[in-house]
């Protein structure tokens, strides 16, 4: 993350900040022992709009992730074609799958691939539903 | 100072703060202790919108990057990054076809390879690419404001229509010229993607 710092001396963040509770807990903790006119208050996000649209969720079949471990995945226009699948679903599991695949070949020693055994292994060792 | 708490796990201030150096220096420490990733950077113009204003999205830097392609699931990226889960998938989904890509090129073993020192070139190789892109996209972002901002140009165009100080063919062009932002923002998108 970026801090902004201005040549007053003012600081500020780039944008918010995502937190998880204990991150947060330690933020609040930092200023309340720093600063003196230290204050929270809780304010409602705004909130992306996804709208109308019908979203099927299409169950993702060992083949389906096959498919994005391949070279074909350079060109994801053309896999989204192929799958029958928004380039958005693609992404996100290119996004979540890919690394944790890899986290695993790298424990069990494999060297990166896409074969179908491999990966039938790690969705049933429960790494993936 | 007061600090904004967000219902959906975001934090922000209400204002800039101003700090002392060491203050500054406190604070930045404290929180490289929290995330992965903390980098100083010198402003100009202070930020007005808030969270609970609106959506915000935050630039990534070459050393996020780094921790983005780190062998570690989204859930603690996000957390090392202070970024929410989606946008660490959806950052990743962007770069690991490219990622991929070219590891098979430079025939890299991206399991058991010194992954750091591997993403580092990568980056390196790739930093062009994702400065262009970077371009790009302001660019449809400025052809879509000018695109939203015809209905008070058209307003304006009509007075001068009206009082004859703009032609109609030239009211005509500056209506296909609209039509025409659509189908560069649609080329630009397609350049992206591709």
């Amino acid at each position: 993350m970026k801090i902004f710092v201005d040549s007053q001396g003012f600081v500020d963040l780039e944008a918010p900040v995502h937190v998880t509770e204990a991150q947060k807990d330690a933020i609040i903790q930092f200023f309340k022992q720093n600063f003196n006119d230290f204050e929270t208050e809780e304010v409602q996000e705004k909130e992306r709009y996804v709208g109308d649209k019908v979203v099927t969720n299409k169950r993702w079949t060992v083949k389906d992730y096959c498919l994005i471990l391949s070279p074909e995945s350079k060109n994801v226009y053309a896999l989204s074609k192929k799958m029958d699948r928004s380039t958005m679903s693609i992404r996100m599991q290119m996004g979540d799958f890919v690394p944790s695949f890899m986290i695993w070949l790298k424990e069990k020693g494999y060297a990166f691939s896409n074969d179908e055994r491999l990966v039938e292994k790690f969705m049933k060792e429960g790494k993936k539903t | 100072m007061k600090l904004l708490i967000g219902d959906g796990n975001n934090i922000d201030f209400n204002d800039s703060i101003q700090m002392t150096q060491k203050q500054k220096q406190d604070f930045i420490s404290f929180l490289s202790t929290q995330f992965a990733v903390v980098e100083e950077e010198q402003y100009e113009h202070a930020r007005h919108q808030r969270l609970g204003d609106k959506l915000f999205g935050r630039s990534w830097t070459q050393k996020e990057y780094e921790v983005l392609f780190d062998l570690k699931d989204t859930k603690k990226v996000s957390e090392m990054l202070g970024r929410t889960w989606m946008s660490v998938d959806i950052r990743r989904g962007f770069f690991m076809p490219t990622f991929l890509d070219w590891a098979r090129e430079k025939n890299v073993d991206i399991i058991n390879g010194e992954i750091k020192s591997l993403i580092q070139r990568f980056l390196k190789d790739k930093q062009h690419e994702i400065e262009t892109r970077k371009f790009k996209k302001k660019q449809i972002k400025a052809l879509k404001e000018e695109y939203d901002s015809w209905p008070k140009r058209e307003r304006w165009y009509k007075i001068l229509l009206a009082g004859g100080s703009m032609k109609q063919i030239e009211f005509d062009k500056k209506k296909q010229e609209r039509e025409a932002i659509l189908q560069t923002i649609k080329n630009i998108e397609d350049d992206i993607e591709s």
